[in-house]
């Protein structure tokens, strides 16, 4: 459902990404994995429409390389970005409200069913529903983060790195939510550091290196590969 | 004697908090300091200048019409100060507001000449209540002004399209990302900015002559005001233009006329050294 095809991007004169092809499938986990400064941001923002860029990126079949992010966000493809970046003096409530605001617009709109959704996920922000998004734990703005995006009625949800600063006991917690929200019918988008934890959840990965994807498959068998798991999941094998 | 100031410093000091939430509105939204704040003010007298004593306009509409054209007034600004600059340095974007507060007093001059104009009140005389009188003008002023305050506070905080306004100032990013059409919000901002701003020029027409450098004074003591009440505070904005407004009034009645703006930027001073953060402070602590 999700393809692309040679996509180069630039900042200024920078070119960041050479010519990466990839694609999501519309029930699928897919993983981007790779070092700092790999390019995983830049793909996800090339996606979302918020860098130039050369190459074909289409959803269902209709080019969208050329759309401004809030065309791409009204398609469905809505971007979880790095960092979390909800809105701070608004509360939980206010901030999932505004997700909605993809497919509602300015027009009034019964978010019931929505609302149920996120806080049958994440039962904690239902707890903290009239409480400012500062006041949030960093675990609780990452989950008020995805929930905002599933208030957008995702068709495609692309995470950026969910993991960081997290403790791993909420990370767990965290990617199981992932998981369910996949099953959900949501495909998944998936950039992480954490290359083991990554290709845990997922059904596929690419992995990126300066700007070009070094290798593709089965997340099970890149767990096994040799060069990944040397490049990747050193500590892995220093345990076992 | 008291009770006539103090509804006369009242009537100030909302005016000011108008154009210190004005201030306020800009600031949350674009990061930066709007030095044609004042001026916005000096459009709106001239806008009612021209709708009550030219066209001669029934209060009520002329009111609604200042306010619809000071909001157009604020989106043309918008984009000729802020939208092309957007991704500049800050200091740019606020270099453009002076200069678009240069060219605000060179238009009202051309249009409505050099000379001072007068404005008739709202309401014309003097109200008695027992054995007090105070012009109705001033009890207008007070009455209109909360009411509007109270308006943009609620659409502000309790309505969905303010929210998304607020998201918007918040985190301009991630407003995009979710597919806030970032352009239609800001404009917006900057219209209920000028608007209010406007609307506080109005009010105060019939009490100053309406002039080309009119705005400059009660600009310069909104921004006091914001300072006062905690900067990017819109409670602040309201409670530090009542503040102005109360030393304003009653150190020009009670210690000098001449020094009452010298006055008003002393108890500033004052204010930073003993709460620098303001009455309210940031509402939005970033948490890291």
């Amino acid at each position: 459902m999700l393809d692309i095809k040679n996509v180069h991007a630039y900042y200024g004169n920078i070119e960041a990404l050479h010519g990466v092809d990839l694609s999501v499938g519309s029930k699928e986990i897919v993983a981007i994995v790779g070092s700092n400064g790999a390019g995983k941001t830049t793909l996800l923002r090339s996606i979302s429409g918020l860098i130039t860029k050369t190459g074909a990126i289409s959803y269902n079949g209709e080019a969208i390389d050329k759309r401004s992010p809030r065309h791409i966000a009204k398609a469905g493809l809505i971007h979880v970005p790095e960092g979390r970046h909800v809105f701070p003096g608004l509360t939980v409530e206010e901030n999932l409200a505004v997700g909605s605001v993809s497919w509602r617009g300015i027009g009034k709109a019964n978010l019931g069913d929505d609302l149920e959704k996120v806080f049958y996920l994440f039962a904690r922000l239902k707890e903290r529903r009239k409480q400012y998004a500062w006041s949030l734990s960093g675990g609780e703005q990452q989950m008020l983060a995805i929930g905002r995006a599933i208030m957008g009625r995702p068709k495609l949800l692309m995470l950026d790195e969910p993991s960081m600063g997290l403790a791993p006991i909420v990370i767990d917690e965290l990617f199981v939510k992932i998981v369910e929200i996949n099953s959900m019918g949501v495909p998944i988008l998936l950039v992480e550091q954490n290359a083991l934890l990554a290709m845990s959840i997922s059904q596929r990965a690419y992995i990126l290196e300066g700007g070009k994807v070094v290798l593709e498959g089965n997340s099970k068998d890149l767990l096994n590969d040799v060069r990944v798991r040397e490049a990747y999941l050193g500590k892995l094998k220093d345990s076992a | 004697m008291v009770l006539q100031l103090i509804i006369a410093s009242l009537a100030m000091g909302i005016v000011y908090g108008l154009v210190a939430m004005g201030f306020v509105l800009i600031w949350r939204a674009v990061g930066v300091v709007n030095f044609a704040q004042g001026d916005l003010l000096m459009a709106g007298a001239y806008v009612a200048f021209t709708l009550t004593e030219l066209e001669g306009l029934p209060m009520p509409v002329a009111l609604v019409a200042c306010a619809a054209i000071m909001a157009l007034v604020g989106v043309v600004f918008h984009f000729l100060t802020y939208w092309p600059l957007r991704k500049s340095w800050d200091m740019t974007v606020i270099i453009s507001t002076i200069g678009a507060s240069i060219a605000l007093k060179e238009i009202a001059t051309l249009v409505w000449g050099p000379a001072p104009l007068s404005v008739e009140p709202i309401i014309p005389g003097i109200a008695r209540f027992a054995s007090v009188s105070i012009e109705w003008q001033f009890l207008v002023t007070i009455v209109i002004a909360a009411a509007l305050m109270g308006m943009i506070f609620y659409l502000l905080e309790k309505t969905y399209i303010g929210n998304i306004l607020q998201a918007t100032a918040q985190d301009q990013y991630a407003a995009e990302l979710i597919g806030i059409p970032v352009v239609v919000a800001t404009s917006m901002t900057f219209a209920i900015s000028a608007l209010i701003t406007g609307i506080g020029g109005m009010l105060i027409s019939p009490i100053f002559f309406v002039s080309t450098t009119m705005g400059g004074s009660p600009g310069l003591k909104a921004f006091a005001a914001v300072i006062i009440g905690g900067f990017g505070s819109v409670p602040g904005a309201i409670i530090g233009g009542i503040v102005v407004g109360v030393i304003d009034t009653f150190s020009g009645a009670y210690i000098s006329s001449t020094y009452r703006d010298a006055i008003v930027f002393l108890c500033l001073i004052l204010a930073l050294l003993v709460r620098p953060q303001g009455i309210f402070g940031e509402k939005i602590s970033d948490k890291v």
